[in-house]
C-alpha cells in the first residue's frame, strides 16, 4: 500500500515538474514576445520544417483539389463547358484583333507613306478586294477605279516598294499587273552603281534582271531601283536585292535574280500614282 | 523502436495538421491527431509513461508551431497524464473506454487552451472558441480509426514475436 502511494506520489511529483517546466517555457516564450524576439531554436525549427512542410502543403493542395474534383463534379463540369463557350469567343475575338493589329499597322505604313509622297500629285491609296488563285502572283484587283480617278499604267507601290502598274480600269475597281507578272518588264539600274538593265518577272516569287553589261560588278545584296528609263515607271522606286548571279563570264550579257522586297503574298493596301512621271 | 515509430508519427501527424488536414476542416475546426495518439498511448501504458510521452509529443508538436511551442507542452503533458491515471484500473480493451476518454479530455483540454489562449491574444474571438468545440467532437469521432492505426503499426511493434 505504502509502495503503491510512493509510486503515486512520484507520478505526481514528475507531472508537476513536467507543468512547472512548461509554464516557465511559456513565461519566457511571452517574455521574448513581448520583445520582439526570435529566438535561435525557433529559427532553426522554421528553417527545417519550411521545406518539409511546403512538400506536405502542396501534396495537401492535390489531395483536396482531387475530393474538391470528385465532390464537385457537376459544378466542374458546368465550369468547363462555360469556360470552354468562353474560350471560343476569346478566340474569335482574338483573331479579329489580331486582324485589326495588321490592319492598323498596315495603315500606319499608309499614312506615312502618304505623308512622305505628300507633294506627289495624283497618288491615292487603295485597298485590295480580291485576288485570283490561278494568277496569284500576276495580279489584284483594288478597290479603285476611274471614278475615283485612277488612270491605265498608274504605278503601284507600298512602304516596301515597286508593286506593279495599273492594267485595267474599271468604273469602281482596277486591275494591277504585279511586278512579278510573266510579262512584266521593268527598266532598272543597281542602285549607286551606274549599271542598268530591265527587270522581268518570272511569274513566281522572284525576279530576274537581265541585258546587264557583262563586265559589271554587282554583287549579292546589292539593291535594284527603277532607273526612270521607259515611259510608265519613275526613277528611284526600290524593287528588291541582288540574290544572285545567273550567266557565266562566257555570256554576252550578264543576268541577276532579285529578291523582291514587296511581299507579293500579302498585299493589302497599295499606293497609287496617277503622274509618277 | 516502437518509441521511435510512435515520435516519428507525432512529427509527421504534426506536420499533415498544419498543411494537408487544414483542408479538412469542419465547421472551422480541424482534428488533433497528435491528441488522439498520446491517448492511444495513454491507454496502452503506464502513467508514469504517458506523461513524459506527452511532454515529449508536446514538444515534437511544439517544433512543428514554435510560436505556441509552449502551450502545447503544458497540454500535452495534461493530455497524457490524465490518459494515464484516469484510465489506471479500467479494463481499456473496451471500445467506449477510447471514445469516452478521448471526449472528456479534449474538452477539458480544450477549455485549457480556449483559458490560456484568451489570456494572450484571442480573448473574445467567438468563432475561435465554437471551432474548439466543434473539434471535441471531431477528435471523439476520430478516436476510432487512429486507434485502430495505433494498435495496428505501432503497439504491435513491441509485442513479442511468436
Amino acid at each position: 500500500m505504502t509502495g503503491m502511494n510512493s509510486k503515486n506520489f512520484r507520478n505526481l511529483a514528475l507531472f508537476f515538474l513536467l507543468v512547472l517546466l512548461s509554464i516557465l517555457i511559456i513565461y519566457f516564450q511571452a517574455k521574448s514576445v513581448q520583445e520582439k524576439k526570435t529566438g535561435i531554436i525557433e529559427n532553426i525549427c522554421i528553417a527545417v520544417l519550411t521545406p518539409i512542410e511546403n512538400f506536405s502543403s502542396s501534396v495537401g493542395q492535390e489531395c483536396r483539389d482531387f475530393f474538391y474534383a470528385v465532390f464537385h463534379y457537376r459544378k466542374i463540369t458546368r465550369q468547363i463547358n462555360l469556360m470552354e463557350r468562353q474560350s471560343s469567343l476569346l478566340e474569335k475575338e482574338n483573331i479579329l484583333l489580331k486582324e485589326a493589329e495588321v490592319e492598323n499597322s498596315e495603315l500606319k505604313e499608309i499614312l506615312s507613306l502618304s505623308l512622305k509622297l505628300g507633294k506627289i500629285k495624283g497618288g491615292m491609296a487603295a485597298f485590295v478586294i480580291s485576288r485570283d488563285a490561278d494568277l496569284w502572283l500576276e495580279k489584284v484587283k483594288i478597290n479603285k477605279g476611274y471614278e475615283e480617278g485612277i488612270k491605265e499604267n498608274a504605278v503601284v507601290i507600298n512602304s516596301a516598294g515597286l508593286i506593279g502598274k495599273i492594267a485595267r480600269v474599271f468604273k469602281h475597281s482596277s486591275e494591277i499587273k504585279l511586278l512579278t507578272a510573266m510579262d512584266m518588264a521593268v527598266p532598272a539600274r543597281i542602285h549607286k552603281k551606274n549599271i542598268q538593265g530591265i527587270v522581268y518577272g518570272m511569274g513566281q516569287g522572284s525576279l530576274v534582271m537581265k541585258y546587264i553589261d557583262s563586265g559589271a560588278d554587282i554583287r549579292a545584296g546589292d539593291i535594284v531601283i527603277t532607273s526612270g528609263c521607259g515611259e510608265v515607271f519613275p526613277k528611284g522606286e526600290k524593287i528588291g536585292n541582288v540574290k544572285a548571279i545567273l550567266s557565266t563570264e562566257k555570256d554576252l550579257f550578264k543576268s541577276i535574280s532579285i529578291e523582291p522586297f514587296v511581299n507579293f503574298n500579302s498585299l493589302n493596301f497599295v499606293w497609287i500614282l496617277n503622274d509618277a512621271k | 523502436m516502437d518509441k521511435f515509430l510512435f515520435f516519428l508519427f507525432i512529427f509527421l501527424f504534426s506536420v499533415l495538421e498544419k498543411t494537408i488536414l487544414k483542408g479538412f476542416l469542419i465547421f472551422g475546426a480541424g482534428p488533433d491527431i497528435v491528441l488522439l495518439m498520446v491517448i492511444c498511448q495513454g491507454l496502452n501504458t503506464t502513467s508514469r509513461q504517458a506523461v513524459l510521452i506527452g511532454f515529449v509529443s508536446g514538444i515534437i508538436k511544439g517544433l512543428t508551431q514554435p510560436e505556441l511551442f509552449g502551450i502545447y507542452l503544458l497540454s500535452y503533458t495534461f493530455v497524457g497524464f490524465s490518459a494515464g491515471i484516469v484510465t489506471e484500473g479500467v479494463y481499456r480493451d473496451k471500445i467506449w473506454v477510447p471514445l469516452i476518454v478521448t471526449f472528456f479530455i479534449s474538452a477539458i483540454n480544450v477549455l485549457f487552451l480556449i483559458w490560456f489562449l484568451g489570456i494572450f491574444r484571442y480573448i473574445g474571438n467567438f468563432s475561435l472558441y465554437k471551432a474548439q468545440f466543434f473539434s471535441v467532437f471531431y477528435n471523439t469521432i476520430l478516436i476510432l480509426p487512429v486507434y485502430y492505426f495505433y494498435e495496428g503499426f505501432i503497439f504491435t511493434a513491441r509485442r513479442p514475436r511468436v
